[in-house]
């Protein structure tokens, strides 16, 4: 058995330190933690981590400038802890070279699930760390997807509204493109949907991009149906 | 030395500066008539003929032998002017010596003959012919009177008024051009004074239903601007208030974060799952209460951009959801309009709206009715409807229908404050009514802005 990746988990409270280290050894991951930015820097150095758990509210310096500071030095994927639902706070910490971002009062099992998913993006390669400078873009058609801001806009630059599910859903679309996806791949590829969404099929949410996306949706041709396989992604997808 | 007058812009100096405008704009006016239509209304002797023709006569006469000078006249006469001719020593060439001798009449009015002036008389509005001359019939006003060489006279005269206003209608016209005047002078500058006020009261009304209104620009007369300094003081201060409060709550729900994350953690150690499930709606159910409230602070603050999204899109992203859940939520309307304003702080106030319908009657209706001006969103449900006289009060903050109702049915009584506030921040409205049919119905109307 290969041995489960490393994750070092920083935040500032003993008790989520505690509760969270226990979580992840009980999923069998190995745990580190760190209470501080220092320390962090401290466990990097001396560790092999292989995922960093960043709490945004830390004393001191505080999630998104360590985050900075980290990506200079690293290509450690992190996920971001915030008690901030705020919108422009993901964009922020994605912005700044995050790889996911989470909401307290999380669900540990969510946690885990988008664990599980950016060490798969990153080993595809998929996902990778990004900076402000080469934040993804990706292009098709005439749509743009940003995904640091989970945003999706028309070439009129028009914001389409998109649900968690049905960006990740696109997301999963757009990195492979021009291939045929099984539902069982398109639900684990789309990280969203891998969690809280069970009751969603993949139909649905396909028919609702296909609403959002294409001028004619009952003649679909930006997501193709493969008869006995799946769904297929037509456009050619440029990133930039 | 520089001396500086100290001029304020006060109500009073702008009545005084009004008026004087008023006067000098209406003796301007009058100059201007005399200059350019003087004429019509004020010839001058000159300006009617009457002293090129006297001169030529003059000339004519001279040269003619003394008895055929009265044929001349005769000859000279047409309806518009009449001549006459008086022999020297006559009564009416002496009567005319001695008009000539009481006044000259000025330089402009003077007849000339060969580059020399004549002795003349001229007779006009202010010096009427005298009832006792020959050559007053038909009513004559206008005419001259010039001596020849010989001591002899002619007199011209032009018995149809052809042209001139009467004093009365003169003065009355003058008065007119006053009257016209003032009121024209008046009515701008009393827009003009009034403008700042009606912007202020505007400006008061936005305040009224949006505190984050900025600042009101000072201008117009002093005591207004002192009004409107004092006015942007209090809207600091209660804006400030309002800061104060809104980031300690904001505070407070932030805080929460953190046990209910504890909560959640050590909720993975409960061994009954039944328990842990009961453990976990509430944690959940506390989140959405710190969200709601969370979101309705973060309104307040007002950090999103305005954008240009697609409206229909965000009615029906918020649709699938509930229909997800299980709720039987439709929509009616276009698909695929752009519409600027602030998507997320909207969606939430219409996630609001269409979630207290499904909490009340299990089902909605969202319809959205676009026109080039405005869009109007109605969401609709069958469900029991609320008392008409609560129509107002529902919007207040942690205001509940039925203050018994079990809190489980979520929220913290922000949902409909929060949406209003979103919606008025848009500058549109959120109107509520019962249906005929039973149920409430609920109207947004936003203006469309480009």
């Amino acid at each position: 058995m290969t041995s489960m990746p490393h994750i070092l988990v920083v935040d500032d409270e003993e008790d989520i330190l505690s509760l969270l280290t226990e979580f992840l050894r009980k999923h069998g991951h190995p745990v580190t933690v760190a209470a501080s930015g220092a320390a962090m820097f401290a466990v990097l150095q001396r560790e092999q981590i292989d995922l960093v758990i960043l709490d945004i509210m830390l004393p001191g310096e505080d999630g998104f400038s360590l985050c900075r500071k980290l990506r200079a030095s690293s290509k450690v994927p992190v996920i971001m802890l915030t008690a901030m639902a705020d919108h422009t706070d993901r964009v922020v910490g994605l912005e700044l070279g995050a790889d996911d971002y989470l909401v307290k009062p999380f669900d540990p099992r969510e946690l885990l699930a988008r664990v599980k998913a950016v060490l798969r993006r990153v080993a595809e390669g998929t996902a990778g760390p990004h900076s402000t400078e080469t934040r993804p873009m990706l292009m098709f058609e005439d749509w743009r997807l940003d995904v640091a801001r989970r945003e999706l806009r028309s070439a009129a630059n028009t914001l389409m509204f998109l649900s968690g599910a049905e960006f990740d859903l696109l997301l999963a679309f757009a990195e492979h493109p021009q291939r045929v996806l099984t539902r069982d791949q398109l639900l684990d590829l789309a990280r969203g949907v891998s969690h809280g969404a069970y009751d969603r099929s993949i139909d649905v949410l396909v028919s609702r991009l296909r609403r959002k996306l294409e001028g004619d949706s009952k003649n679909p041709s930006l997501i193709r149906t493969v008869r006995n396989g799946g769904y297929i992604f037509t456009a050619t997808v440029r990133r930039a | 030395m520089k001396i500086r007058i100290p001029l304020q812009d006060t109500i009073g100096r702008r009545l005084a500066f009004t008026t004087a405008i008023a006067v000098a704009v209406a003796l301007g006016l009058n100059a201007l008539f005399v200059a350019f239509a003087g004429v019509w209304g004020r010839p001058s002797i000159n300006e009617t003929g009457l002293l090129d023709r006297g001169g030529d006569l003059v000339r004519v006469m001279e040269a003619a032998p003394v008895e055929s000078r009265q044929i001349i006249a005769e000859a000279a006469s047409n309806p518009a002017f009449r001549a006459y001719w008086y022999p020297p020593s006559s009564s009416v060439s002496v009567m005319l010596d001695a008009a000539a001798r009481l006044r000259t009449p000025p330089d402009r009015a003077r007849l000339h003959v060969d580059g020399h002036p004549r002795r003349m008389v001229g007779f006009g509005p202010e010096h009427p012919i005298p009832p006792d001359m020959p050559f007053r019939h038909g009513g004559a006003q206008l005419g001259e009177a010039a001596e020849l060489q010989d001591g002899g006279w002619v007199v011209l005269t032009v018995p149809q008024r052809t042209w001139g206003l009467s004093s009365n209608v003169r003065v009355g016209i003058e008065l007119a051009f006053l009257v016209l005047s003032i009121a024209v002078v008046a009515t701008a500058a009393a827009y003009q004074m009034s403008r700042p006020i009606r912007d202020f009261s505007s400006a008061l009304r936005r305040f009224g239903s949006d505190p984050r209104a900025s600042p009101i620009l000072e201008s117009g007369p002093r005591e207004l601007r002192e009004t409107i300094r004092a006015f942007n003081a209090m809207q600091a201060q209660i804006q400030k208030f309002v800061d104060d409060r809104t980031s300690m709550l904001a505070a407070i729900s932030h805080d929460l974060r953190t046990p209910l994350t504890k909560m959640r953690l050590r909720g993975e150690y409960v061994e009954d799952p039944e328990q842990r499930t009961r453990l976990f709606r509430d944690v959940d159910h506390m989140q959405a209460m710190i969200d709601s409230a969370l979101s309705f602070f973060r309104d307040d603050i007002r950090d999103e951009e305005s954008t240009t999204f697609d409206f229909p899109e965000l009615l029906r992203t918020i649709v699938d959801d509930y229909t997800d859940q299980g709720a039987d939520v439709v929509y009616h309307g276009p698909e695929h309009t752009p519409f600027r304003g602030r998507p997320f702080a909207l969606k939430r106030a219409f996630t609001n709206l269409v979630d207290n319908a499904v909490k009340h009657a299990g089902a909605s209706e969202v319809e959205l009715l676009g026109t080039t001006r405005e869009f109007s969103v109605i969401v609709r449900d069958a469900g029991p409807g609320i008392p008409p006289e609560t129509f107002e009060r529902v919007f207040a903050p942690f205001y509940r229908v039925d203050a018994s109702r079990n809190r489980s049915t979520g929220g913290v009584g922000l949902g409909l404050t929060s949406a209003r506030a979103v919606i008025r921040g848009h500058g549109g409205d959120i109107v509520l009514r019962n249906r005929v049919s039973g149920g409430l119905e609920v109207e947004v109307t936003l203006p469309v802005t480009t």
